[in-house]
């Protein structure tokens, strides 16, 4: 088990002191991991726009339990995370206690540090993940909120530590997987990388505005039921060239009827099950075509298609221009 | 005749000047309506941070424009992403050197800064559809991370008007521009939306000028002066579609590069041969006629220089895998 305890603070300094509790230099503010306690890395940028983004790309061989001490409150850290191979993850914020069994876990939460913060994970966990660490103050004069204070000030400093969540879709794992693939010696790297975090704070601050000006809104799905859409999220968009399980089995890995499965599905992702495979592939699509400079045929096979034509009406269809005019 | 002088200044000042020159009320809002019998569409102009500002525009005047800057002290930087569908002409041009096109819609990302003394002068009646970043050198070396403004930005700007056809918009940078334009009033994230989009832009085409900095220097081993004439070749054959092009030996003569050279170049710089790139610049511009509504399928032709229209639909065909007519049936 790896035990490590710290008091509240920005990324970089809790990077540093992760580095030294397991022993290793930081080179270019990248902790890689050590052998012993896991594989991968943890990275923390300073933006120029004055906030500081950590993420990380690692798999733990170890047990890890972290705690934190509470904070001023006006720290805020926005987690986007995408761990596989959970068996249990139990989350202590304040007095609260969250435990969770499910092997997927992967969404967005906003916290403040008003409380304090113990997790235990378990070892052979693989966790991509992306955070923003800001504080209030910056955040109301960056997002230039204005007119909308009250909204956000309640948001902000509410006590409850975990204040809006999110599940992560296709739009936010592009955007994870654009950060977690530029390279330093990008000619605007420094640019790139905020656009990216900018992005994903945008996208997450509508849906927080939302909920906002309506409490009841959410996905209207309990708990539990959430959880197991992640899992079934989780395998419709991990192999985008092969066909999809069919939706008798989806039903049986998510323990519901067909219809069920359907309709729970749809409130959580906002498509059906089909439709959201298909929107996924034409988004990578547009990401392979645009970042990787792959020709259209190589992005077609990559994707499954077996006919080029149904690709490019596939892709037509979606975003209205052809794959060839990207 | 308007002309603007352009100042470096906050969105209120610019669109009172604005509304001034051009004769229409203005009433304090981030935007001017442009209405008869000045002309048509909107101007917008919203400032998203300190020293970065956008503007936003969608007109047709009825008068002759000239817009001129003067160079300054305080540096200033212009990123345009404009659609100029010229109908007659429009002159840029940019410390003394300038580019006149006539006919044919200019469609491109390009980069001004006031270190020059720049000037764009529009006929009336020409549609101009704009998204306009501008940005002080603090601002984006500051949002580069960087602490001078980059070789690359300079070699760009050293080309002063031949760089204005490096960078066409293309279906990226007009998913952008579209996004930009679906600005809501109401939204609580609106400063947020479009500094987010703005930045996207200036990031995209500072990748892609590093990007083709590099290439031309490190790949093509090209000297500065050759891109120039391979550029100058360029815009001879984008120029005016209704007569013939000049032969690849008279193109040889004009540029003094022999003709193996010129070809080969020319196909590294602009991905086609020479033949091939106008026939493509050719279609692209007919397909914008036909798209405009305002053209048959012959007046298309015959603007882009073919006398048979049977001739003109098979290149089409070709092109686009879609005869003229099905697109205009689309439409």
């Amino acid at each position: 088990m790896f035990d490590f305890s710290y008091d509240y603070c920005d990324h970089l300094t809790y990077l540093n002191l992760l580095a030294q509790r397991m022993g290793v230099p930081l080179v270019d503010n990248t902790l890689w991991l050590p052998a012993g306690i896991g594989s991968g890395y943890i990275k923390v940028v300073q933006l120029t726009n004055g906030i500081q983004v950590l993420f990380n790309e690692c798999t733990i061989h170890q047990a890890f339990n972290v705690r934190r001490q509470a904070g001023d409150g006006h720290g805020l850290t926005l987690r986007f995370d995408d761990i596989r191979n959970l068996q249990s993850l139990s989350v202590k914020i304040g007095e609260e206690l969250i435990e969770d069994a499910t092997p997927v876990y992967s969404g967005a939460y906003l916290t403040n540090n008003a409380a304090s913060l113990q997790y235990t994970i378990n070892e052979g966990i693989q966790d991509n993940c992306v955070n923003l660490y800001f504080n209030t103050q910056w955040f109301k004069q960056y997002a230039g909120i204005g007119q909308h204070d009250d909204f956000w000030e309640a948001a902000l400093t509410a006590p409850v530590a975990a204040i809006y969540f999110e599940v992560l879709t296709l739009e936010y794992r592009e955007l994870m997987e654009e950060i977690f693939e530029l390279k330093p010696s990008h000619p605007v790297y420094m640019a790139a990388l905020q656009n990216r975090a900018m992005l994903m704070l945008e996208k997450f601050l509508r849906g927080l505005y939302r909920k906002i000006n309506n409490p009841a809104y959410g996905y209207g799905v309990p708990e539990d039921e959430l959880k197991r859409m992640m899992q079934i999220e989780a395998l419709l968009v991990s192999h985008l060239g092969v066909a999809p399980p069919p939706v008798s089995e989806l039903a049986k890995i998510a323990m519901m009827s067909v219809t069920k499965l359907k309709t729970t599905f749809k409130k959580v992702y906002q498509h059906g099950l089909y439709e959201y495979y298909q929107k996924n592939r034409m988004l990578k699509a547009r990401h392979l075509l645009t970042t990787k400079k792959a020709t259209v045929k190589e992005v077609g096979i990559e994707l499954g298609f077996k006919n080029l034509s149904n690709f490019t009406i596939a892709f037509k269809k979606e975003f209205n221009i052809l794959p060839s005019q990207v | 005749m308007i002309i603007l002088d352009l100042k470096h200044t906050d969105s209120k000042t610019l669109l009172q000047t604005l509304a001034q020159l051009i004769n229409v009320p203005y009433h304090g809002a981030d935007y001017i309506a442009i209405t008869p019998p000045a002309g048509t569409g909107i101007i917008k102009v919203i400032d998203v941070a300190e020293e970065l500002q956008v503007l936003l525009i969608d007109v047709t005047l009825n008068k002759y424009f000239v817009g001129k800057r003067s160079p300054g002290n305080h540096h200033f930087y212009g990123l345009h992403f404009e659609q100029v569908l010229v109908t007659d002409a429009a002159i840029f041009s940019v410390d003394g050197e300038t580019l006149q096109k006539k006919n044919t819609l200019h469609a491109v990302a390009r980069l001004t800064s006031n270190m020059f003394y720049n000037s764009e002068e529009i006929t009336a009646h020409t549609p101009v559809k704009a998204v306009k970043v501008f940005f002080s050198e603090r601002w984006l070396t500051h949002y580069l991370g960087v602490n001078n403004a980059t070789e690359a930005l300079r070699q760009y700007l050293m080309l002063k008007t031949e760089s204005f056809d490096m960078e066409p918009l293309d279906a990226e940078y007009l998913r952008l521009m579209d996004e930009i334009w679906a600005v809501r009033k109401d939204d609580p994230l609106q400063n947020m939306y479009l500094r987010n989009r703005a930045t996207l832009l200036i990031e995209r085409f500072f990748t892609r000028l590093h990007q083709k900095a590099g290439m031309v220097h490190r790949v093509f081993n090209l000297s500065e002066d050759e891109i120039q004439r391979l550029i100058k070749v360029e815009q001879l054959l984008a120029g005016d579609f209704t007569e013939a092009p000049p032969t690849i030996d008279a193109f040889s003569k004009m540029v003094s590069m022999s003709s193996t050279k010129l070809k080969k170049s020319f196909k590294e710089v602009y991905g086609n041969s020479i033949y091939s790139y106008y026939q493509k610049l050719r279609m692209e511009r007919a397909r914008e006629l036909l798209l405009s509504g305002d053209f048959s399928i012959r007046q298309a032709a015959k603007a882009v220089g073919y006398v048979n229209t049977a001739n003109f639909i098979s290149a089409f065909k070709k092109q686009y895998s879609v005869l003229p007519g099905e697109l205009i049936e689309k439409i």
